[in-house]
């Protein structure tokens, strides 16, 4: 539905660091590789220009390295990793994040 | 290393979405548009395997609603061209005719700019245009040098050959390793990769600085004639009046004595230090010009400082012989090929060896 949509995408301006972090907390990666990552998650809405944003504010605010990579396949890739600042911020946003949910569960819970 | 060959679409697309990334830093459009081709292709070729048509306009959104939403989620202004500044000329400063004209000034521009970006090779020059920043990033720092030279040594140019070199505080010397310092700096400053180092109205004093250097350029290229055919009048004409009207640059055939023609009011003449000059005479007191023998012009002491011209010298008269075998008198200032003045002592004592 157009409403569950917009409400989605207001809901995902909020968390897109956080989103974009917890794509490479396990192992780094590229921008393309990292919206596809995002969207086999579930964030099928998530926009390739809002990811690439993402990144480069990220990079800039130190959360963020980035090098390029060889490949033998196709062109060289550069990629992303989360520095120790980078990680430091994924655990305090992550912890945010649950209370905030929590909070919201059981308000909408109490109904 | 296999090369990425870019499909059409994702030429075309980034071709149109360059011009909306004009207000980022060479570098990081740089970056940005090699990550958004390799992410386009794949884009394409997940469309493509899938069965669906290409567009990207439908994929990834138009290039300006990209564009807006990068820079929305990076943080930085987005400028959409044109049509915004109008936008705001037309809130901030609400009615009156200056508004109006500026308004519909702006709006003619944005349709001419509009049409304009649209054609291919306007599109080809603008991917070119940013191959050259390293030659701009020299280029201004010899130009900045030139315009310190104007300002603090009163020539901020002069020629070895035919090329134009800096000057500063009256010295070429100083000026050319000063232009090289600051050729390094200003090209790591240009290669600079993180946060902006200028604010502003730092960015305007810089703009400004660069125009007057443009500006100082256009004159001296202004006062530039170039040589022309020598058309001498009769005995001894003056030298000086004759580069004053007729704007040649070369006295006579040879190399080792010409005139300065950057400054028409005053001409200079240039004389090669160390070099023997055949057909270079000075006057007498009878203003006639002494006959027979060689000059060598001597090395000269460096002087340095401000002022650096000739304030502290009187102009000397010398006596030319042109292509056609007659004599000219030049009277002026004279200077070695370093911008260094020549005394008159000097002038006076090659004389008396001539004499004597």
């Amino acid at each position: 539905m157009a409403n569950d949509d917009l409400d989605n995408t207001q809901l995902l301006r909020g968390v897109l660091d956080l989103a974009v972090l917890s794509a490479l907390t396990k192992s780094d990666g590229y921008g393309y590789e990292i919206v596809r990552r995002l969207r086999e998650s579930g964030l099928e809405d998530i926009g390739d220009a809002s990811v690439y944003g993402t990144l480069r504010r990220l990079y800039k605010a130190g959360a963020l390295t980035s090098y390029v990579q060889p490949s033998e396949e196709g062109p060289h890739r550069k990629y992303y990793g989360l520095t120790a600042l980078g990680r430091e911020q994924y655990e305090r946003s992550a912890k945010s994040w649950m209370r905030f949910r929590d909070t919201i569960d059981s308000l909408v819970g109490g109904r | 290393m296999p090369e990425l060959l870019l499909s059409q679409e994702t030429t075309d697309y980034l071709a149109r979405l360059t011009p909306y990334l004009s207000h980022l830093r060479y570098e990081e459009q740089a970056e940005l548009l090699e990550e958004l081709a390799i992410h386009l292709e794949s884009v394409c070729d997940v469309a493509e395997a899938s069965g669906d048509s290409v567009v990207l306009d439908r994929l990834v959104g138009s290039p300006e609603s990209f564009v807006a939403e990068y820079c929305e989620t990076a943080g930085i202004p987005f400028a959409s061209g044109p049509e915004r500044v109008v936008a705001e000329v037309a809130n901030e400063q609400q009615t009156g005719p200056l508004t109006g004209l500026l308004t519909w000034l702006l709006g003619r521009l944005d349709a001419m700019s509009s049409r304009v970006a649209g054609r291919e090779k306007w599109r080809a020059f603008v991917g070119f245009v940013p191959e050259l920043a390293p030659a701009w990033w020299v280029a201004r720092a010899v130009l900045l040098t030139m315009v310190l030279g104007e300002l603090f040594g009163g020539d901020g140019a002069t020629r070895i050959g035919s090329i134009p070199v800096p000057r500063l505080f009256g010295s070429t010397m100083f000026g050319m390793v000063f232009a090289t310092w600051l050729a390094t700096k200003s090209v790591a400053f240009g290669r600079r990769k993180n946060k902006p180092v200028l604010s502003s109205v730092a960015s305007v004093g810089v703009g400004a600085i660069c125009f007057l250097a443009f500006a100082t350029i256009a004159f001296a290229a202004a006062d530039s004639h170039g040589p022309v055919e020598v058309v001498y009048g009769g005995a001894y004409p003056p030298i000086a009046e004759s580069v004053v009207e007729q704007g040649f640059e070369h006295l006579a055939s040879h190399d080792e004595l010409y005139v300065d023609r950057w400054d028409t009011e005053q001409p200079n003449a240039m004389i090669q230090v160390g070099s023997t000059l055949g057909t270079f005479f000075y006057f007498d007191g009878e203003v006639f010009a002494e006959d027979g023998g060689q000059v060598e012009v001597p090395r000269l002491g460096k002087q340095m400082g401000f002022p650096g011209r000739q304030h502290h010298l009187e102009p000397a008269s010398a006596a030319v012989r042109g292509p056609d075998g007659d004599w000219y008198r030049l009277h002026g200032w004279f200077y070695t090929e370093f911008g260094e003045p020549v005394p008159p002592e000097v002038v006076t004592s090659a004389s008396n060896q001539m004499g004597s």
